[in-house]
């Protein structure tokens, strides 16, 4: 484990890069974290997904089935894939401050 | 909190994971631990040691670990003069070397039993090393509670019955519009499926793509294949943490939900370690004959491919293409000329990495690797070879077979800056596939007559009443027999050129333009039509005055 500085708040991440405690999450957090997964900018369209799977994750305490995403923010999956290079869970989930799902990830 | 041998009383682990080696002797063990002739032979098979130069990370330095805490304790030499053959009693300190070992020093890919001159099996050696630490719950955490969500939820994600079945609905209308068929149906806990097939959790959960690509090219070949919503998961991640009673409680179910379905055979998605449990392990653990057949997702493609029930065009696939063998698929699994036979068929250009098969490198994200976020570094200092690889084919996309070595090569990518993509082998396959034309049959075949009032000459009398079904019979009175007893899509095409062309122009197109327009040759359309152009045009319902003036001009 590692700390590591978002805009002035030291948070704890792994080694993969994730944040530790998703309560410590915020915009700035998502801002710093998008720049590793080849996200440049957050636009409207990206905070859509990524709000949609943080209160997912807050509510059911797991990342959302990439089914549940498509179908509650109107996107196709090529639409996520394109929004989020890294894919939906080293991309959109990891941005969304959850921890790293278990499994081949 | 991670659980690490400085958080345990001191001396509490040792003895009782000696006593798991103890449980592990077989003949095959003890043989590993007195035979390694410290030739060094095994050094330069090691990426862990290529890219880093560091002793401690040889397999002969790794094995050690292990071979001095057995020394001391079974070695006649080892007991009487521990120093002089390296022997240790299992202190904290050996403990926590040998966990560096297993864990984060090794990814288990057998690599270096090839160059053995003494055929030892590191990977046996490893495994049963972790074993040893993970039955005292020294296990990396990552690794743990993918095993625990698999144990409690029978996959490695948690993903529960609804959501499988949500998104297998999901992916059968996705695949319907892309096959074009309406009819189209993933079958679910249907008893008799031939093929039932295991998946990745991951496709369910994050990368439905690879699971339709799968679908699409079982139905490309017209197999009969489903689902289990129960045990569909081709994951075992027991295999990384030494864990046979996990690995036991897994692949029984599965298998045994096989049988309760009926199943012949389980094709085992994209998945290296998953293949090389259910098709070389699982007899093992599973205990009894193993009642049903197992092939890997590959070999069905290839062989389907091979028998041309599969038709592929490789003109759809232009870049570079390289493949990247995962190792539990290729060295310990035998799956090697497959994906290349599938690639010289789906790509344009393929280019082998040196080595390949069975002596390729592992990409570093083996041995559940990818789980332990806390070696990162490590994992991606060793890929050093693998990029350095890649790098040498040229090539614009990396294809493998596994989804960790999927992971790790997308961050090889990412951290060398290679600048390729990265792809499963199923995509390529998926992009090639010409499907035939067998759905649009079914739809013509399903029009159904319908008599309309014809003139003396058999056309038409109101040819607003022209219909499909009006076609069928105009054309089948004609008396052609067979040729026009049922509409093909060939002579369809024709029908709707000609109808469309009238609504144009005004004039019915000539047998030329038919032709050139539609790229038939004066046979071909003699086929479709026989007789004179008038088979034609009565089927495409133009009328009697229509026709004439044509032919009187």
């Amino acid at each position: 484990m590692a700390l590591r500085d978002f805009g002035g708040q030291e948070l704890e991440i792994d080694e993969d890069g994730f944040i530790q405690d998703p309560g410590q999450w915020n915009q700035t957090v998502a801002t710093v974290l998008a720049q590793d997964e080849e996200v440049p900018e957050l636009t409207d369209e990206h905070w859509k997904v990524v709000n949609m799977i943080r209160e997912y994750y807050l509510k059911f305490g797991i990342a959302p089935m990439v089914r549940k995403v498509c179908k509650d923010t109107g996107k196709d999956l090529k639409q996520i894939y394109a929004l989020f290079p890294s894919g939906p869970a080293k991309g959109a989930c990891k941005i969304a401050g959850l921890p790293k799902p278990t499994g081949c990830v | 909190m991670v659980d690490t041998i400085d958080s345990r009383p001191k001396g509490a682990v040792g003895e009782a994971a000696m006593k798991v080696l103890d449980s592990k002797l077989t003949r095959q063990m003890a043989v590993n631990m007195h035979a390694c002739v410290h030739c060094g032979q095994c050094f330069e098979s090691c990426h862990y040691y290529l890219a880093t130069r560091d002793p401690k990370v040889t397999p002969a330095y790794k094995a050690e670990q292990l071979r001095k805490l057995y020394k001391r304790r079974h070695d006649w030499l080892g007991q009487l003069a521990p120093g002089w053959v390296h022997a240790t009693q299992p202190t904290d300190e050996q403990i926590a070397a040998l966990y560096e070992a297993a864990f984060g020093n090794c990814t288990m890919c057998r690599r270096c039993n090839l160059s053995c001159p003494m055929g030892l099996d590191m990977a046996l050696m490893m495994r049963t090393a972790r074993w040893m630490l993970t039955s005292q719950g020294l296990i990396p955490p990552g690794l743990k509670a993918t095993i625990d969500t698999h144990l409690a939820t029978g996959n490695n994600m948690g993903i529960t019955r609804e959501e499988f079945l949500e998104t297998v609905d999901w992916l059968q209308e996705e695949l319907q519009k892309e096959l074009d068929d309406p009819d189209f149906r993933i079958s679910v806990d249907r008893p008799g499926t031939e093929f039932l097939i295991c998946l990745n959790p991951r496709e369910v959960k994050f990368y439905p793509l690879l699971f339709m690509a799968q679908f699409k090219t079982c139905y490309a070949a017209g197999l009969d294949v489903g689902l289990s919503s129960a045990y569909w998961d081709a994951t075992n991640y027991g295999l990384f943490s030494g864990d046979d009673a996990a690995c036991k409680q897994i692949v029984t179910k599965t298998i045994d939900e096989a049988v309760r379905l009926g199943a012949k055979t389980l094709i085992l998605t994209e998945c290296g370690h998953g293949y090389r449990v259910y098709r070389w392990e699982a007899p093992g653990w599973y205990g009894k004959p193993m009642p049903v057949n197992v092939i890997s997702y590959i070999e069905l493609a290839a062989e389907q491919i091979r028998r041309g029930r599969i038709k592929v065009d490789k003109k759809r696939n232009t870049e570079r293409v390289t493949y990247h063998d995962p190792c539990n698929q290729a060295r310990s699994g035998g799956i090697i000329d497959e994906p290349r036979y599938i690639l010289s068929k789906v790509v344009m250009d393929f280019q082998d990495m040196e080595p390949h098969g069975e002596n390729n490198f592992c990409c570093g994200g083996g041995g559940g690797a990818l789980t332990m976020s806390e070696f990162r570094d490590r994992r991606l200092a060793a890929a050093k070879v693998k990029a350095d690889q890649i790098v040498a084919t040229d090539a614009k996309i990396v294809a493998t077979s596994c989804h960790n070595c999927i992971d790790q090569l997308s961050e090889i990518g990412k951290h060398y800056k290679l600048g390729v993509k990265v792809m499963n082998l199923c995509e390529l396959v998926a992009n090639a596939i010409v499907l035939p034309p067998k759905a649009v049959t079914v739809a013509v075949q399903e029009i159904g007559e319908r008599p309309v009032a014809v003139d003396a000459d058999g056309f038409i009398e109101d040819t607003s009443l022209w219909s499909p079904e009006a076609a069928v019979f105009l054309a089948r009175r004609q008396g052609f027999g067979d040729v026009l007893e049922r509409l093909t899509p060939d002579q369809w095409r024709v029908v709707d050129f000609t109808r469309a062309y009238y609504g144009r122009f005004g004039v019915p197109p000539m047998r030329e333009t038919v032709c050139a327009e539609l790229q038939l040759s004066k046979r071909q359309f003699g086929t479709l039509f026989p007789g004179t152009l008038k088979t034609l045009y009565r089927t495409a319902g133009l009328s009697r005055e229509v026709v004439h003036k044509v032919a009187a001009e």
